[in-house]
Order: C-alpha cells, then structure tokens, then sequence
C-alpha cells in the first residue's frame, strides 16, 4: 500500500501507479517499422525493388545471397528479394480482404443475433458455435474445394475463420449497449429502428471491433500464406509468399535463402501486425 | 484523554489539482464528527488521509496526520497495516463493491481478527458472529451467505461488522448509507451511532448531506474546494451558518418543514391515465412464485401538474414510468393518453405518442450518447421525426441550450466534457426538444449534489410553468417530491398505498408506510442527544 503521508513532498512509489513504465519500447518501434516497410512494398514496390518480378535470367538461376542478388535468386534465375518485395502486395491485400469480409459478414451476423434476439439470436448462435468447433485452416481448405483456387476464394476462405469470434464480440457489445440508458433515450426521443442500430448502437459497439479486427489481420496474414503454400492462392507465376516457401522446398538442400527469406517475411510481418494491434487493442479498452 | 485522530494543516495534491489545502481538525474519543461537501470538496481525500490511504498519485505537501500518537507519514508498511483495522477502521462507501464475492460473509469478518492476531479458526468465527449480531444481522442466517445473496443494506451492515470486529478506537465512514434505501439509510445509521455510543469508538462520518450530518454528529466540519470552511455544533451549522456556502448548503437541503413548495391547484383534466395495470416479469428457473412489479394500479398525471410517485427500490415505480412510456407492455390494465387508449399502440401511432411524451433519467452520465455532440444529442429527437431542416435543427438546439441556462459553447463537446448537473440539463433540453405535455422524471436527481439538485428542481419548476408540462416525477426521496409535487402518491410492493395533494399525504400520512417513510428521512433540527465527550 502507499504512503503518501510526509512533511516535505513524497512521490508516491511507481509500483502501485496504473502502468508502470518501462524502457524504451524497442520491440513496438521495431514492428512499427516493419509495418510501414512492408506497406511500402505494397504500395510502391518499384520503390523498393526496381526489377521486375517475373523476368528469370535461367543461366543466374539458384545464386546464393550476394551483392548484386541481396537475397540470391530462384530455380529460374529471377531475383528473390524483387520477388518478396512484389509478393507482400498479394499476401497483403488478400489478408486485408480477408479480414474486411470476416468483419463485414461477422458484424451482420452479430448485430442480427444481438439486437433480433429471442429465436433469431439461439439460431445464429448456433451456427456461430459450428464455425468455431471446425479449425479455420480446415474450413478453408473446404470451401476452397469447392470455389476453386484464386485471390479471391482464399480471401472468403480465410474470413469465414475470423466471423464466428467477430459475430461474438459485436452481439456481446451489442446486447451491452442495447440495454443502455441512453438507447432507451434515444427509442423514447422516437428514433426508428434503423436510426436507433446506426447512430445510436453501432457506433458504440464497433470499438472493441476494430482492436479485434486488427488482431485477426495477423491470423489472416497467416491462414492466406499457408493457403498459398498448399497452392491454392496466386497461381504461378505471380509472387505469393507462401506460395515462394512451397517451391523453395524442392531446392531446400542446396537454396536455403529460397524458403527462409519468404518465410522470414511472413513471420515478421505476423509478429509485427499482432504487437501493434495488441497496443491499439489496450487503448481502445 | 488526548484525541484519538488529529489533523494538523494537511495539504493534499493530486498533480496540479490541490485537493486539500491546509486543513487542521481532530477527533475526540467516543465522538463523532461528520464532514460535509459536494463532490470534488476534498472530503473523501481527508478521510482516506486519515487511514494513510491516499491513492497513488497523491502528495501530502503539508501538514501531518497522528492517529493517537502515530504520525502516519512516519509510520511504515508494517506499522499502518498493524493500525487498520484495530486502530481505525473504514466503512465504504458501495456496499456491493466492497465485499469478496467469492468469500462467504463470516470469513470476510473473521479475516480482520486473524490477520490482527486476535484469534483464530473457530474463535474467529465465533467472534465475527458477534459482531455480526452487533451489527444487526443475525449470524446463523448471514454468516454462511455470499455477499450476492444479500441485500444492500444487509451488505453494508456486513461491512460495519467487519469494521467493528477489532473494536477499533476510530472508525472512518464513507458515505454509508449513500446507496440505500431512506428506510434502510435510517437503520443503519441508527445503529452506527448506538452502536459507536455504547462502545465509545469515535465515528468520523463523510457525507454530501448535510441534513444527515446535523442529525447524527456531535460536530460539523463542511469543506468547499479542499477548504474547512465552516466547524462547529450541528444546531449552530445548520441554523445559524456563519460562511455564505453553508448558508447554500442549508438552504439546498431539501427537510419536511415549513409549507409544500406547490399548493395543490385547481385540479386540470387528467393527461394520462392508467388503470388497473398489472404487470409481473417473467422469472427464470420459476421456483419462485412471481410477485407482480406492478399490481392493480389506478393513476393519474395532469397537464402543467407534477405527480410524485414515492417509493423505495423494488416498489415498482420505476415500472410504471417504463409502462407509461410505452417501453413496456402492462399484462391487463389500459393506459389513456389525452383520452385515446395507447395500450397497444405500435407504428405510427407509437411514435405520435412519443412526441408528446418525453423522458429524463436517473443517471447523467449514462443517459448521454458518449459519441455525439450536445448540438446533436439535443437535436436527436426533432431527427428522429424528420421536424425541420438541418439548420433548422440547430438553431432549436441552440435556443434549448439557453433555455436549460447551458452556456453556449457546450453546444459542440461531448457528454464526458460536462458536469453532472450540466448532463442532466442536457438531458432536460433533449426532452423538452418535441414540446411534450408529458414527462416521466425518473430520479432525475438522485445523483446530483444538493446544491446543483436545487437548481435543476428550479429549472424543472419554471419549464412547467412556461410550458404546461405534466410531470410524472419518480423518487426515494420525500423531502425532493415536496419540493417540487402537487401530488403524492407512495408505492410498496407494486401497489399504491396512498395517493393526495403533497401537503396532505406528507404532513399527515394516513398510511403507515408514508409514516415510516417519513420519520426515515433525516431532520437536522432532530439532533441526537449530544453526547458530548467526556474530557477528564
């Protein structure tokens, strides 16, 4: 407990302040900048790597990392790091699809469930149980089955992971703030239903969303590479991330660069997208 | 015998924020001294002060604090703990957060004994039995409860026991009883003072009301802004105040005395009526039978009238202002408005319904939609039923603005920038936006301080006035309805026990109920016999 009772003027100790502040944030600023890199690369990837990702010179094929090829080449001679730095586009937009279709579908469901309630609610409750019991990845795999391979069919295959615990969180804050006084004022005030939901639940609803919604970017990034690695996302011979570590292997003996270089990528951009969304998260709360 | 508490010109500060500035006070033994303020006066400050338990972020930058012979900023870690609980010990202020939920209630008690050394195991538990029996509970009943399974009053009652268990020589009071029931708030304190009368423990006593305080203490201490401002015997406090704010404080304070603030008019026609309504909630589980929340109820609001409806929690008051509002349906009953039957109005005719009929809530600072302006919170309902253009609109917030007395530039903040009493005006604006000829006052200011709960009353009184409004007025609080009714009427247990003009139902109460209701609010010319301590 603190004493904070002296006759000259006492700080009181930090150990029971509401965050104790540590040293510099080293890892947070390193994602950070891992994260403008990385939208750099899928911006304007010209920027970064000049090249063109597709040409292949065959007789520089499988060169170890150098100066002039910083992280040496593939098995036909084109130059990995253009290839990673034009691949994050595809890895990236498709996981951001992903994630934006998973909140879109996901928040209908939920605010269906919260505010309809009653059968309504017990039926998408339900549903949502299903979606949770069945392992994403398998679930992809599944509806990717049957949609055929492509962009596209990852990015649904990968958001109907994400729908169930999004429905979740938005029904929970829906049924909160449903319930609120100031929902209650708003119906008295003669708000129609729809007016109600749009101006005075959703908005008050979505916050912890969006710091969901960012930690499911990270889950994306990953649910999309490991698709592509099985080959299911951009066919050859269009840069994939997960797609590169797959081909990589056939040379992982002689051309380790081929599969660690890509597969480095993923896991930093991963790591990084989940430490600042954790951040953004702890403010929003 | 020396004091068992003194305060020697203690100045707190939080930050920038001064909360304390050079107080100086003391507490004999077997006294008790009750300390009055609005919120933010610093009150709270000084009593945690007294226990050595400011907040982090808190500096003392003056003064000392000695409990009996201990300077408490020279007393460490060990020795504050070994002071708690058996040499001054805290009765907090909500009884539902202040209890281990997962922790039946006669250990919570024990713990204070073991953790002092005073005994253990079955002694303990025996020992906070007593104390418990002491605090008016009875232990065989209580002791293996959790504290969800009991009520507010029985928790805080939990709460004095466990403050008591160490018969401690000074015992610090939060506002006790802020959270109860009038009633319940009577028990207790009265318990509080017989109890620390027969045991000569010293009660320091924190309270908004000053009527309370001038019931209970043996002495006054009212702060304003970190200030002592006034000190002094009840009787000479609250009768004869010498510094201008507790000559507000006294004034604000809403007592029983002298005539009902609004003579019972001539009688208009009936604006909404309700008859023979019941109404019960579906329980869960069904093991118990369901008691109705609203049983056979006759009432009736006028236009430009208020109407009071009295009760404690649980009376079902709050139900009916819900099924008057259309926000519940009654199960049998019709409910007239302006002569037409609403009972079942849906659609369109709903919403005609809800233009003139209007709502203020209980709490400021839940009734605001935290995402939108004043402008646009004000302007919300005239939106809703698509009533004149955006410019329109905003010029109409402005003049509500004016006419809830809000300064202008309140227009573009946000809920979390104001005040209480400034939201509740907000509040107030919102509803009288649509020109209703009806509005349910839902405790619409339980939660305010006395001082600022006078002028919303005030503002309340002359919006009637101009407006014609009808007022369906919800409250605990009798001494609040007679400040602003023209009629009472009191509510137990779903049904109205007695109903009248204000004047007649509170000064003389046919029903016992209203009787009891009234005895329970606290009269400051009603002062305690005073003990006055005894100084060998």
């Amino acid at each position: 407990m603190t004493v904070a009772l002296a006759k000259a003027p006492v700080e009181a100790p930090s150990g029971t302040g509401p965050r104790r502040r540590r040293g510099p944030r080293i890892g947070l600023a390193l994602a950070a900048v891992w994260l403008l890199v990385v939208a750099l690369a899928v911006f304007v990837p010209h920027l970064l790597a000049p090249g063109d990702p597709l040409a292949g010179v065959p007789a520089l094929k499988l060169q170890p990392p150098s100066a002039h090829h910083w992280w040496g080449t593939d098995e036909v001679g084109r130059d990995l790091y253009t290839r990673v730095v034009h691949g994050a586009g595809l890895t990236m937009s498709t996981a951001v699809l992903a994630v934006a279709m998973g909140v879109l579908l996901g928040s209908a469901l939920g605010l269906l469930a919260g505010l309809a309630g009653g059968i309504v609610d017990v039926v998408v409750m339900r549903v949502v149980d299903v979606l949770f019991a069945v392992p994403g990845i398998l679930l992809s795999l599944a509806l990717i089955t049957v949609l055929g391979a492509g962009t596209a069919a990852v990015a649904f295959a990968v958001s109907v992971g994400s729908i169930a615990g999004i429905a979740r969180v938005l029904r929970s804050e829906v049924l909160k703030v449903r319930t609120s006084p100031y929902v209650e004022a708003a119906q008295v005030s003669g708000n129609r239903p729809l007016r109600l939901t749009l101006r005075h639940v959703l908005p008050n609803a979505v916050t912890p969303l969006l710091a969901l919604a960012a930690l499911e970017l990270a889950a994306a990034i990953l649910s999309v590479s490991a698709l592509g690695f099985l080959g299911y996302g951009a066919q050859p011979p269009a840069p994939e991330w997960g797609a590169m570590v797959a081909s990589g292997r056939d040379s992982l003996r002689t051309a380790w660069w081929l599969t660690t270089v890509p597969g480095l990528a993923i896991v930093a951009t991963v790591l990084a997208a989940n430490r600042v969304s954790l951040l953004g998260g702890r403010r929003l709360r | 015998m020396s004091p068992v508490l003194t305060v020697e010109g203690l100045a707190v500060r939080y930050g920038a924020v001064e909360a304390v500035r050079g107080v100086s006070f003391h507490v004999d033994p077997g006294e008790t001294v009750a300390i009055v303020g609005e919120s933010g006066s610093g009150k709270s400050t000084l009593a945690h002060a007294a226990l050595g338990l400011l907040p982090a972020g808190a500096t003392v930058t003056a003064g000392r604090v000695l409990l009996r012979d201990t300077d408490l900023a020279a007393a460490d870690d060990r020795e504050l703990r070994h002071l708690r609980g058996r040499t001054v010990a805290l009765v907090p202020q909500d009884p539902g957060a202040s209890l281990d939920p997962v922790m039946r209630v006669g250990p919570q008690v024990a713990e204070v004994l073991e953790i002092h050394g005073l005994a253990r195991g079955r002694a303990a538990a025996l020992r906070a039995r007593e104390a418990l029996a002491r605090a008016g509970l009875q232990p065989e009943q209580v002791a293996d409860r959790y504290p969800h399974e009991l009520s507010g009053g029985m928790r805080q009652r939990v709460l004095i026991a466990a403050a008591l268990a160490a018969d401690p020589a000074l015992i610090v009071a939060d506002e006790p009883t802020s959270a109860l029931d009038v009633t319940v708030q009577k028990q207790i304190l009265d318990h509080l003072t017989a109890l620390t009368a027969k045991s000569g423990t010293s009660l320091l006593f924190v309270t908004h009301d000053l009527a309370v305080a001038a019931e209970r203490a043996d002495r006054v201490l009212v702060m304003r802004a970190g200030e002592l401002v006034e000190s002094g015997h009840p009787a000479q406090v609250f009768d004869a105040p010498r510094h201008p704010y507790t000559r507000e404080l006294a004034a604000a304070a809403p007592g029983l005395d002298g005539p009902t603030a609004r003579a019972g008019s001539t009688t208009g026609a009936p604006l909404m009526v309700l008859e023979g309504i019941d109404k019960t909630y579906p329980s869960r589980g069904g093991r118990t039978v369901d008691r109705p929340a609203v049983d056979s109820l006759d009432l009736a609001v006028s236009r430009g009238r208020t109407l009071a409806l009295v009760g404690e929690s649980g009376s079902g008051k709050t139900t009916v202002g819900r099924l008057v509002l259309r926000l519940l349906d009654p199960d049998t009953g019709r409910i007239l408005f302006d002569g037409a039957d609403v009972t079942s109005a849906r659609g369109s005719r709903l919403r005609a319904l809800r233009r003139r009929v209007q709502l203020v809530q209980q709490n400021p600072f839940t009734a605001l939609n935290p995402r939108l302006t004043v402008e646009a919170l004000i302007a919300d309902p005239l939106h809703a039923h698509r009533i004149g253009s955006s410019a329109d609109r905003r010029r109409r917030a402005a003049e509500l603005v004016e006419v809830v007395r809000l300064p202008a530039d309140t227009l573009h903040r946000r809920a979390a920038e104001l005040s209480g009493g400034q939201r509740q005006r907000v509040a107030i604006a919102r509803a009288i936006a649509l020109d209703p000829e009806l509005i349910v006052l839902d405790e619409p200011v339980s939660a305010l301080d006395v001082s600022v709960q006078a002028r919303i009353l005030d503002l309340l009184r002359g919006l009637q006035r101009e407006r014609d409004i009808g007022y369906l007025f919800i409250t605990h609080d009798l001494a609040v309805a007679r400040e602003i009714a023209h009629d009472v009427a009191v509510m137990r247990a779903g049904r109205l026990v007695e109903r009248g003009p204000a004047a007649t139902v509170l000064s003389e109460p046919r029903d016992p109920y209203t009787r009891a209701l009234l005895d329970a609010v606290p009269d400051p010319r009603r002062h305690r016999p005073v003990t006055t301590p005894a100084h060998p």
